[in-house]
């Protein structure tokens, strides 16, 4: 028990060794190539802006709706029912701006974007298609890896802010269908007091992490090691658990700061 | 142009390959070839032999920069290639073009188009519409144009072979390799491949004003033999070079194939 212990501790030193390895790579080909072959590269970063974030954006739109209604409009006629009202823009904030809004943005994120990333870059390295770059001088990482990385992490953070807007607007629209006693300019004034000057910065920051953990991980799933076909989609799977696992550590981070 | 007539007028090899051991492209801790030592010098054309197997993939992509051989030293354009990083060693694989076995290895989302404008739109720095000109004359000649916006998905091999040979092409190569190619062609393709690839070795295509250095990698050697000029066999983890005629007594120890037999005797 003790072996497969320490074993599993090792494999787990040695996912987050390759793992940094890969994202230093990636930030230091972004950093030194990012405007090199720009009429290739640029459109191609703002081709992967359109499909992981304004495709997304009618599902993001019905998730901020669900959102609305189930917790902030559920919610806030609760607090109304005892009289707390006046704590909704708290609980607006503590729940959906901090947490909610940025998490439900990353999971729709990896799910439609993670996902067909470790799936299209698995198939082109199990076809041989990297190596074909490769043979013709191009930078694998440059090519395929940096815009979408840049890309998934301007799209959770751009989706995460249309999110909260949306869900915001809805919640009180159903906080008006169940009439109860709350102005508009209540609501908005509570969040917008709930609301700390860090808030902006913690969900710039944690929303644009997010989105690169999802950029790094099923890239380097996809594309850091040979693959089979019969192998992308295990591939796939360990790239879901591993984004997983970063954004609850990365979330927990931010937490903790705010809690102190 | 220039590059491939300075090489020719100074006669450095366009790739060499000293007492070279080379791994297994599946398995990096068997060696695919043993010792191997050979020089391709500009305008050359090689018909190298070997059995599926026999490590002809390895030999190409240690020649293309793709595989690092475990020892020997391995020289492109007459620099030495465990040395090249960076630039130079995207310099020395722009130099190289290279067909794949199989699939071409084609990049499956880009259409064919695509996928021939693509490293020349990267190392152009232009847009993939900027290469219409460049890319629509290798479509014209390798009569790819009615294809052009279709993925690469689904074609017969012999049209995967030519979106490959355009793609490998559109950087103006000095050196190309292909590996295995015309294999599972009809006749009609065959043809029309031996007569272009005997074209390009002679700067005849009109596509380029020099003599392309050629290395073809295949285990059916009946179409290649009357293109090769020089030639070499694969057998037992070692390359047996056939430059001089008087070592031919070597190839009986090759499987005595008909096709072989051929090559024999347009050699001799």
């Amino acid at each position: 028990m003790i072996n497969s212990l320490g074993q599993g501790v090792i494999r787990f030193f040695e996912q987050v060794h390759e793992l940094g390895a890969f994202a230093l790579i990636t930030i230091g080909v972004t950093f030194t190539k990012l405007n090199k072959s720009k009429r290739l590269i640029h459109p191609l970063i703002r081709k992967h802006i359109f499909q992981s974030g304004v495709q997304l954006m009618p599902v993001t739109c019905f998730l901020a709706f669900v959102i609305g209604f189930i917790v902030v409009g559920q919610t806030i006629a609760q607090l109304s029912r005892v009289g707390a009202q006046n704590y909704a823009g708290t609980v607006m904030v503590a729940v959906v701006v901090r947490e909610l809004g940025p998490i439900v943005a990353t999971l729709l994120v990896l799910a439609r974007i993670g996902t067909s990333t470790v799936i299209e870059l698995g198939t082109s390295r199990a076809m041989g298609e990297i190596e074909a770059l490769e043979a013709l001088g191009i930078d694998s990482i440059h090519y395929l890896v940096m815009p979408r990385v840049i890309s998934l992490a301007l799209a959770v953070f751009a989706l995460t802010v249309y999110l909260l807007i949306l869900t915001m607007f809805s919640g009180y629209l159903f906080v008006f269908a169940q009439n109860v006693q709350l102005q508009p300019w209540t609501y908005f004034d509570q969040i917008a007091a709930a609301l700390r000057w860090d808030d902006f910065l913690i969900l710039g920051l944690k929303t644009v992490f997010f989105g690169l953990g999802i950029g790094v991980i099923s890239c380097y799933e996809g594309l850091a090691k040979p693959l089979r076909l019969e192998e992308v989609s295990k591939a796939t799977n360990r790239a879901v658990g591993k984004t997983v696992a970063l954004c609850a550590i990365i979330d927990a981070i931010f937490i903790i700061y705010l809690i102190v | 142009m220039t590059n491939a007539h300075t090489n020719s007028q100074m006669s450095i090899p366009v790739a060499e390959l000293i007492n070279v051991d080379i791994p297994n492209q599946e398995d990096k801790t068997v060696n695919a070839l043993k010792s191997v030592t050979w020089r391709i010098m500009p305008g050359d054309f090689w018909v190298v032999v070997g059995r599926a197997g026999a490590g002809k993939s390895e030999l190409l992509s240690t020649i293309a920069g793709l595989l690092q051989p475990t020892a020997g030293d391995q020289f492109l354009f007459g620099k030495k290639v465990d040395a090249l990083r960076g630039d130079r060693l995207i310099e020395g694989r722009m130099k190289t073009g290279m067909v794949f076995e199989d699939t071409a290895r084609l990049f499956h989302s880009l259409s064919i188009y695509q996928n021939i404008a693509l490293p020349f739109c990267y190392h152009s720095n232009c847009s993939i519409n900027d290469a219409y000109p460049r890319t629509q004359k290798l479509l014209e000649t390798l009569n790819l144009e009615p294809l052009a916006n279709r993925t690469p998905t689904n074609l017969p091999r012999a049209v995967r072979f030519r979106i490959g040979l355009a793609r490998a092409l559109i950087l103006r190569p000095e050196l190309l390799l292909l590996d295995n190619p015309m294999s599972g062609f009809g006749p009609n393709q065959i043809n029309w491949c031996r007569d272009f690839l005997t074209r390009l070795s002679h700067g005849e295509t009109g596509l380029f004003d020099y003599k392309m250095t050629i290395v073809a990698a295949a285990d059916d050697v009946a179409p290649l033999v009357q293109s090769g000029r020089k030639y070499a066999v694969l057998k037992n983890a070692t390359l047996n070079v056939l430059e001089d005629p008087v070592k031919l007594e070597e190839l009986n120890h090759f499987p005595n194939t008909s096709e072989f037999q051929a090559m024999l005797t347009t050699i001799l």
